[in-house]
């Protein structure tokens, strides 16, 4: 390798499936200074070389692998993005996991997998540094994730780490995900892809040398970071201890956990499942990922009961809400059991338990014949399976999304199916809190709270609050925290960890490691991270997603929510989608302006990927 | 990953002189030199490569290593590793600052007295 890379690997590998060859070459320069890494990269890679007839489900699409330069470090936390064509929504998508999976394939030597093509019969690819080989993975086809993970790692070395699919993703179910020793790229339907492409499992490992630009300052820098995390009252304080579920009865408190689908917004059972629960009486050891002090990961076992002896790494908040109010459920056990179905088929636990309740709410309706009342935690753990195992026709049906099941469902179903462009609701209502509202409706990916968490700053941080059922100063805050967490997934780092870290922070562990003047202000860092952004919404645009699809569902723009601390709002979504547009640059239907891609230096990306789009 | 940086610069737990291994969900074993009061890595070395230094710090003469292995083999903490270009990698405790200790978040690694020197 000519250059000197800081941070990276500095290697591509590209693989075809069809004729299972492969190709390795350098991480090109522009790429790391414009695009900065994981989502950055994907989002360059995927809209240059996908177009609108790309099917999701077929050897076209493409998935790409992506580590940020802060995979695999010392810098705490670690993220890795895997970006496709979803089969879930048809749009982009970006599933982020912490774990090990990441770490080892930089250490491997890449920064990067690009997958294209469909193998024949199910194979494994195999990263030992520049070694890289395709096995027959026939014998591993129809296993859970977790037997699988074992068999590799037992054939490959304890060292060595795999991401890989379930049942789930092998029957191409839409919801189905890549998990990784219980870490899971969880949302979009990622797992599919794979299915499709017949790749069972991706292991890496490897001894490759990162070098450090300026080791003395990313020392000292890594240590203010860590400082910064152990003293701040969330990530050194509740987070670790209570681990997601530290929001529980806070969310709970302010009206914004949705309950029975999202029908109301007071769970009267929910002190049978709250944060004191699981750490009291279930929770047996902390879990961390790759190089983090916040440890909000938790093994948990269930003790006696129904459920006596299933386990899981979890349970999180999501989880807690979309196998708990969600679905009217205050079984512990049942919510473990829950979750753990959900990696052992390799699923995502958000989506699947907000389609339990829709399904639950289509049965007490009437809509379906099979009798699924909420609060059935038997019948939930039915269906998981169902949806998993893909074997039941209602299983079935119901693994395509609440969008597509309420299509085949009728009935005015479509009116509470939960989400956005096809992506389901995770665990915070809009009614109760205007800027998710605005976050889900606005998301690259579909209803999602990671890409803007504005209920931070509406109901969970104890000072500084903004008024969560207003629209005041919301389209600004969501606008400056997607453009930031476009920088947090694209750097390989944990968005939990950037609670305790100021931007100006991240510079310093980023420019001490990489030396790249691109990333040597904030400014030039948040730039980056608009870039990215504008880039996934022209991936958009080209599938024909304009504003008719920055919407949320019936039930939050018409139904006003029955009671809790917002009892009696519905979300005022226009007028701040019209703000929205107007700060982001964006003309009237959703589109960004010239003005605004020549800004962004996106002119000539958008010239080689795109139709003629633009409004002039 | 603090113990590559300082003895090599480059961030690569293979030259790591501590190691971890965890297996999901519950086991994790920490592999790190436990400077034995009488250390048979020492004793078992064809070459008398290693030497126990008072602090209990193993001292490797890297001519006279001749990478058989044996101390490997001898260490019942399984705590000597072999680096990248074929060197022996054991705990030296970074002169005294063991990095690890003064970094690990969870005040997991913790320096006990320093051990006796053999007699």
């Amino acid at each position: 390798m000519s250059k000197n890379y800081y941070g990276y690997a500095g290697k591509i590998l590209e693989v075809n499936l069809t004729d299972l060859s492969f190709g390795i070459k350098p991480l090109p320069e522009d790429l790391i200074k414009n695009y900065l890494g994981g989502k950055g990269f994907g989002a360059k890679i995927l809209y240059e070389r996908l177009s609108a007839e790309t099917e999701p489900l077929s050897a076209e699409n493409l998935v790409v692998i992506a580590t940020g330069p802060f995979t695999g470090t010392l810098t705490p936390t670690e993220k890795t993005a895997i970006c496709t064509k979803s089969p879930l929504t048809g749009i982009w998508l970006d599933t982020n996991s912490g774990g090990y999976f990441g770490p080892q394939l930089k250490a491997a030597g890449f920064d990067m997998v690009v997958i294209a093509g469909k193998a024949d019969k199910p194979v494994s690819l195999i990263i030992e540094n520049d070694e890289i080989s395709f096995e027959d993975a026939t014998s591993l086809w129809g296993k859970d994730t977790f037997s699988t993970s074992e068999e590799l790692k037992k054939e490959h070395g304890e060292e060595a780490r795999v991401a890989c699919i379930g049942p789930a993703g092998e029957n191409e179910v839409p919801i189905a995900a890549v998990i990784s020793e219980a870490r899971a790229f969880g949302r979009g339907g990622s797992g599919a892809v794979l299915g499709h492409k017949n790749l069972k499992a991706v292991v890496a490992k490897g001894d490759c040398d990162l070098n450090i630009y300026n080791k003395e300052e990313y020392i000292r820098a890594n240590r203010e970071a860590y400082n910064e995390i152990d003293i701040n009252p969330d990530t050194g304080g509740g987070r670790p201890k209570y681990g997601t579920n530290v929001l529980y009865s806070i969310i709970n408190e302010a009206g914004v956990h949705p309950v029975k689908n999202f029908s109301k917004s007071v769970f009267e059972e929910r002190d049978q499942i709250n944060e004191h629960v699981f750490a009291e009486d279930f929770w047996v050891k902390d879990k961390a990922c790759h190089s983090c002090p916040i440890k909000c990961s938790k093994i948990a076992r269930v003790k006696k009961g129904k459920y006596e002896g299933k386990m899981t790494e979890g349970p999180e908040y999501e989880n807690t809400w979309s196998f708990g109010a969600q679905c009217g459920v205050a079984n512990p056990g049942a919510i473990i059991y829950g979750e753990y179905l959900c990696d052992y088929y390799g699923m995502d636990s958000i989506s699947a338990g907000n389609i339990v309740g829709f399904a639950m709410e289509c049965s007490e309706k009437g809509l379906i014949e099979e009798e699924i009342k909420f609060g059935d935690h038997e019948k939930m753990i039915e269906l998981i399976k169902g949806m998993g195992t893909a074997e039941s026709e209602l299983g079935r049906l119901l693994g395509q999304g609440v969008r597509e099941a309420s299509q085949v469902i009728g009935g005015d179903s479509d009116k509470f199916a939960i989400h956005t462009k096809g992506l389901e609701f995770p665990a915070y209502e809009p009614r109760a809190s205007f800027g998710m509202g605005l976050a889900y409706a606005t998301s690259d990916r579909g209803a999602c709270h990671l890409r803007a968490i504005p209920v931070k700053d509406e109901v969970l941080v104890p000072d500084k609050r903004i008024d969560p059922v207003d629209t005041e100063y919301k389209a600004e805050l969501v606008i400056n925290q997607q453009n930031l967490f476009s920088i947090v997934n694209s750097l390989g780092i944990c968005l939990f960890a950037t609670f305790a870290l100021a931007p100006r922070q991240l510079v310093n562990l980023l420019y001490s490691l990489t030396g790249e003047e691109n990333f040597s202000s904030t400014t030039k860092l948040l730039t980056i991270g608009e870039r990215i952004y504008n880039l996934t919404r022209l991936f958009n645009n080209r599938e024909g997603i304009y504003r008719k699809d920055d919407t949320l569902p019936h039930r939050q723009l018409e139904e006003p929510l029955p009671d809790g601390r917002a009892k009696g709002y519905t979300i005022e979504l226009e007028s701040m989608i019209e703000e929205y547009y107007h700060l982001r640059g964006w003309d009237e239907n959703g589109i960004p302006k010239k003005e605004k891609l020549q800004e962004l230096d996106l002119i000539d990306v958008y010239n080689k990927g795109g139709e003629d789009l633009l409004s002039m | 990953m603090i113990c590559s940086i300082t003895h090599s610069e480059k961030i690569n737990t293979q030259r790591s002189r501590i190691r971890i291994k965890s297996i999901w969900p519950e086991e994790e074993n920490i592999y790190v030199c436990r400077k034995c009061n009488k250390p048979n890595c020492v004793e078992k070395c064809p070459q008398d490569a290693l030497t126990q230094k008072d602090s209990g710090i193993i001292e490797i003469d890297e001519d006279k290593c001749i990478l058989c292995k044996t101390c490997i083999e001898a260490c019942p903490f399984d705590a000597i590793f072999v680096g990248k270009e074929g060197n022996l990698l054991i705990c030296d405790g970074c002169d005294g600052d063991y990095e690890c200790v003064s970094w690990c978040p969870n005040d997991v690694l913790e320096v006990k007295k320093e051990a006796v020197k053999r007699e």
